[in-house]
């Protein structure tokens, strides 16, 4: 990304990202709600034409080869919406031919996947009685299906049980020790810091700190990225803040009792 | 959850008034995903149509008919179309099981709950039926009449309009009590095919009633008294000061209708409304073991055939648009109630003797009918394929590398065409057949089909979006119907177009040749205009 910047009316979203992740990284994308991880990723992805700037991904530049690009990466949006009227064997199969994949690889990779998430049993019934983590693994498994160069998860971990949580992260692993690249975006800080190689903190649409998680301690003297976090996105002190709120909180309620 | 125990007999006032003032800022405000929409609600877009409708089948009554009848066609009219706009627009709304999941962990009680339902169907009544039912009551002064039958007709024609409403209410309420939620649903869809049919089977047939008829009194007919918007005629001539006993127990049948609606039927349904929300939920929660889908044989061939598609985003789009049609509530509810119109205009051919051959001259009635379901059918279907109430799933049209998306709605089209649009051809064929030798009726039959097909192919002129990505907002649905309804009377040319045209083998030939060849010029085209505009469009 060199300068890559989005703008809606008078409010930058996204102002001026420079950023070069390589292969084989997983670099947690983090930042406060309205930050613009979501424009950033919106934009990768192909859904939203940047203002100024460029990107490339995958080799392919975001704005002249968009197809290409779409045709290379991965997405698990934090919606995780998906056509629940279909069974996961039709949505998977209407994703790879999206994906113009060959049916016969589409009946091959959805068996894999059924049988990878436990969803064997579930692949003919149409999701709309599926629990959220349930839904979440077609989602996922949608992204994967096509084999794609880079990954963008939002969130990938929504509704996921612990068990599907670990075997997520296991993946998301070896999928970077094979060169994929993955973009996690999360806000739990404590699997961003147990996963990712590098993390960016964005902020008011910039980027805010560049690094591994410890060098991102060491250069704000703190011993969590939590900390990090706060320290980079709130100038306020976070515990005096949360002490006074509560405070007005329990004060108006006996001021009402009485 | 909604309160079900001692406290749920209670109404909180303060609590019916912010969930209206909500839902109503919800109804107005509609959901603009995307900045190529209309700017304008749909609901004020229908409250505009039927002040127009209204105009026109009131100019078209006061000429002849008696205040009586006048009132009773109105009262007909609007009553029918009032319920029908509840049963296209509220279908969620009366009861929706979801409900639970926003509002059953607060402290609302079920009285209260369901009052605020009702009350958000009942404003939308009142405002839609008063577009509908204000100009008619002054065009009603030109019947010769005093003033006071303006405020009359007006007052009473919303009671009615509330009635019918309410009558819908029930019928939701009381279904659901007999049948399993994921059956009710189906059923719904029968219904609203059954009340389309009624509607537009009713709104061709007042310009074909006679003089007499126009001029008669309640002596006319017992029917009358089986048919609630005559009650409330009934109670117009009341109020205007004709005692006729007739007018007397209609009007009282209107009274205790009414009674019965919201003083009996409702205190009961309001204090159940918890108990039914959890009877739905059960209906989807306790369904544990889901039908399981198998291909089927027809499944599989037509798979073979789409293969043989070079763009993969055609056979995408017909994967999704056949079971979209087949299982996704809001695209059947926006679907299937179409279909009552093509049947209705059916319908009205065979009573007007109009299964005529149109190659040795009797064209006027067959072509018509086969022009209304050309139009209707293939242009509302496919330009309601768009929504779904699963929209937010969209996102997955534009993360995905497609070359060509307009072939996506191409193929959406031919699944319209295959699944919806020929098997009606068919039935129309079959019927013909039964009426004129079976070579012209299988003729006139692909004629028919061609010009359908230069409609299908201008349909995607007016497409703007991926399938499936944009949530219904209320009034859309009956705008969309209305809006056709409107466009009938246009159609007129065409059908006298092809009435000179059969006159001459040669000429239909050529005249068909050149269709299809229109038919593609503007497919083309319409395939560049939709790759441009769907490559551009932001995601919801």
């Amino acid at each position: 990304m060199k300068a890559l910047t989005r703008r809606f009316g008078a409010t930058t979203a996204v102002n001026g990202v420079d950023l070069f992740v390589p292969p084989g990284q997983i670099l947690g994308y983090l930042g406060p709600n309205g930050a613009g991880k979501t424009t950033t990723v919106k934009m990768l992805t192909g859904m939203l034409e940047p203002s100024g700037g460029s990107a490339t991904v995958a080799g392919y530049d975001i704005r002249r080869q968009s197809l290409d690009v779409k045709r290379n990466i991965g997405y698990v949006p934090e919606s995780g919406a998906l056509y629940q009227s279909l069974t996961p064997f039709e949505y998977l199969q209407f994703v790879g031919q999206l994906y113009a994949m060959d049916e016969k690889r589409i009946g091959r990779r959805i068996e894999e996947f059924g049988e990878f998430f436990e969803l064997q049993n579930h692949l003919q019934q149409t999701m709309d009685s599926f629990s959220k983590g349930m839904k979440q693994k077609v989602v996922i498994a949608s992204a994967l299906m096509h084999n794609p160069q880079v990954l963008f998860l939002d969130e990938p971990l929504n509704g996921l049980d612990a068990n599907a949580a670990l075997l997520l992260k296991k993946i998301m692993r070896n999928l970077a020790d094979e060169g994929k690249t993955i973009f996690y975006c999360s806000h739990i800080l404590e699997v961003v810091e147990s996963l990712c190689d590098r993390v960016v903190i964005i902020h008011k649409g910039k980027v805010a700190a560049d690094g591994s998680v410890k060098e991102l301690k060491t250069m704000n003297q703190r011993s969590s990225l939590e900390e990090v976090f706060s320290r980079l996105t709130r100038s306020e002190d976070l515990g005096e803040l949360a002490r006074a709120f509560s405070r007005r909180i329990t004060s108006e309620s006996k001021e009402e009792d009485e | 959850m909604i309160l079900s125990g001692p406290q749920k007999n209670r109404a909180d006032k303060k609590q019916l008034i912010i969930l209206l003032k909500n839902s109503l800022r919800l109804d107005f405000r509609g959901r603009r995903p995307s900045a190529r929409s209309s700017r304008v609600s749909p609901l004020v877009m229908t409250m505009v149509f039927y002040g127009i409708m209204g105009l026109s089948v009131s100019a078209t009554l006061v000429t002849d008919a008696s205040p009586f009848m006048y009132s009773l066609l109105l009262l007909s009219y609007s009553m029918v179309m009032m319920v029908f706009a509840v049963i296209l627009e509220f279908g969620h709304s009366i009861i929706h099981p979801d409900d639970k999941e926003i509002l059953g962990f607060r402290p609302v009680s079920s009285r209260t709950y369901f009052l605020s339902r009702l009350g958000n169907i009942l404003i939308f009544v009142a405002m839609t039926g008063s577009a509908l039912t204000l100009l008619p009551s002054l065009v009603g002064l030109g019947l010769g009449v005093k003033w006071m039958f303006v405020p009359v007709f007006y007052g009473v024609s919303l009671l009615g309009n509330l009635a019918g409403a309410a009558m819908v209410v029930l019928f939701y309420t009381t279904l659901l009590r007999l049948v399993p939620y994921r059956r009710f649903q189906n059923v719904l869809a029968g219904a609203q095919i059954a009340f389309a049919f009624l509607v537009f089977f009713s709104y061709q047939l007042i310009p074909r009633l006679g003089r007499e008829f126009l001029n008669a009194g309640p002596e006319i007919k017992t029917w009358l008294y089986v048919w609630p918007p005559a009650w409330f005629s009934a109670m117009i001539q009341v109020f205007m000061g004709n005692h006729n006993p007739d007018y007397w127990i209609l009007s009282s049948l209107a009274v205790g209708l009414t009674t019965f609606l919201f003083v009996v039927a409702f205190r009961r349904i309001s204090m159940q409304y918890a108990s039914l929300i959890s009877s739905m939920q059960q209906g989807d929660v306790s369904d544990d073991e889901p039908e399981r889908l198998k291909e089927s044989v027809f499944r599989i061939q037509e798979g073979r055939l789409l293969n043989r598609f070079r763009h993969p985003e055609v056979q995408a789009g017909y994967f999704i648009a056949v079971r979209m049609l087949k299982r996704d509530r809001s695209v059947k509810m926006g679907v299937y109630p179409i279909l009552g119109m093509p049947l209705a205009f059916f319908a009205l051919t065979i009573l007007d003797g109009g299964l005529a051959n149109p190659f040795s001259g009797g064209v006027v009635g067959t072509t018509r009918i086969g022009i209304m379901m050309l139009f209707f059918v293939m242009a509302v279907v496919v330009m309601g394929m768009i929504y779904s109430q699963e929209w937010e799933a969209s996102w997955i049209f534009h993360v995905s590398p497609l070359r060509s998306p307009g072939h996506l709605i191409q193929g959406v089209k031919l699944a319209v065409l295959f699944r919806v649009v020929i098997p009606l051809y068919i039935l129309i064929g079959v019927v013909y057949s039964t009426q004129i030798p079976l070579l012209d009726a299988w003729l006139y039959t692909g004629s028919l089909l061609i010009e359908g097909l230069v409609v299908f192919s201008a349909v995607s002129l007016a497409i703007k979006s991926f399938p499936f990505s944009q949530p219904r907002e209320r009034g859309e649905r009956t705008r969309r119907i209305t809006v056709l309804l409107l466009v009938v009377p246009l159609l007129g040319m065409i059908i006298l177009i092809q009435h000179f045209v059969s006159r001459s083998f040669r000429a239909w030939v050529l005249m068909h040749a050149g269709l299809v060849l229109m038919a593609f010029v503007i497919e083309r085209g319409a395939l560049k205009r939709l790759n441009r505009v769907l490559r551009t469009v932001d995601p919801v």
